[in-house]
């Protein structure tokens, strides 16, 4: 099978340090922090001390992941000073949680449906509204943007591995998502990567574990291929039971 | 008795812009959004706002916040109105959102 769209693959951005400004004012397990690096930019902090190295591990792997797969993710760094060791995510102006009430006139399906694909892969079962922005645009659309993988259980290989191939169950996920009609981008999304083999993988697998500082590199890949083997057949089983839900 | 919430959109967490995009009023179990009046902000933003405000006009109460409405949003305490006042809304209008238009 040839991969439809090549896999992008760059390393994670290096942050050596940062400037903290306040706490993000919503109920997170990891505690945010609105952060300005040396640059100016403006960053959403989650320390490694807060939310643990297997976070840490998801964060960076869920994001490369995305970034290789084209699901819509903000900018993404590790700021590598040792006093903070923190997963950087882009802030994100203008932007709220995904609503039922309010997600209309999206402007990204296609790209917005790959996140059920990509959930389904590194079995993230946190896609509440909380995890799931819309960025509005000045024509009075928005883009549904994902953030957060810190509880996705590829940051535990030993555990997923164990688990076997199963689906992410939607007891937590956003009310209203995906809508209706979007099954089918869902699926093109989980084709695309399952085209990713272990050869476009490993490069991904091995920055985020030298991020997280991951010993178990090989069990990382070998559970995130099978995963990415089975990509379509987790989609379809994971938007069954959202179906089921409904 | 009545009691009141003024809302306001984070333009810039980083700096702590902010702009008072509305005011809750909770009457007999109910919860009336009055929305300021139509603050200057960058389409975009205008557009982040008119979503947030659906998402209050869903609510039934004062407090918490819809989840919906994300972290650009925050809220002043929940006051109690003056208990003379035979319109709530009329006065949280008069005295409040035109003052901060």
């Amino acid at each position: 099978m040839t991969p439809q769209v090549p896999p992008r693959y760059s390393p994670i951005r290096r942050v050596t340090s940062i400037v903290r400004l306040g706490r993000v004012p919503v109920p997170h397990t990891n505690e945010a922090t609105y952060v300005l690096d040396g640059e100016g930019r403006r960053w959403v902090a989650k320390r490694e001390a807060d939310m643990g190295c297997e976070a840490l591990l998801a964060e960076a792997l869920t994001w490369l992941l995305a970034r290789a797969g084209g699901v819509p993710v903000p900018d993404g760094a590790f700021c590598d000073d040792p006093q903070e060791r923190a997963w950087l995510s882009a802030w994100m102006p203008d932007a709220k949680h995904w609503s039922a009430d309010s997600a209309d006139r999206i402007t990204n399906p296609e790209e917005a449906a790959a996140i059920l694909a990509l959930d389904a892969i590194v079995l993230n079962e946190a896609r509440h509204g909380g995890n799931l922005l819309l960025v509005s645009d000045a024509r009075g659309g928005s883009a549904a943007v994902a953030i957060d993988a810190d509880e996705a259980r590829i940051g535990h290989p030993a555990d997923l591995k164990a688990a076997g191939l199963i689906p992410p169950n939607p007891y937590l996920l956003a009310r209203g998502f995906p809508p209706p009609g979007w099954r089918p981008f869902a699926r093109a999304a989980a084709e695309r990567f399952a085209c990713l083999g272990e050869a476009e993988l490993a490069p991904l697998v091995d920055e985020a574990c030298a991020i997280a500082r991951e010993p178990a590199r090989d069990l990382v890949l070998e559970v995130l291929t099978a995963r990415c083997r089975a990509a379509v057949s987790l989609t379809e089983s994971a938007l069954d039971l959202v179906e089921a839900r409904r | 008795m009545n009691a009141m919430r003024l809302v306001y959109y984070v333009i810039d967490p980083y700096t702590d812009e902010r702009t008072l995009i509305a005011a809750l009023i909770g009457q007999a179990g109910a919860v009336q959004v009055l929305r300021a009046p139509a603050p200057r902000l960058a389409p975009a933003a205008r557009a982040n706002v008119e979503r947030i405000l659906r998402d209050l006009e869903a609510t039934q109460v004062l407090d918490p916040l819809p989840f919906g409405v994300g972290a650009q949003v925050v809220a002043g305490p929940v006051t109690a109105l003056p208990a003379t006042l035979t319109d709530a809304p009329a006065w949280v209008r008069e005295v409040l959102l035109r003052s901060a238009a």
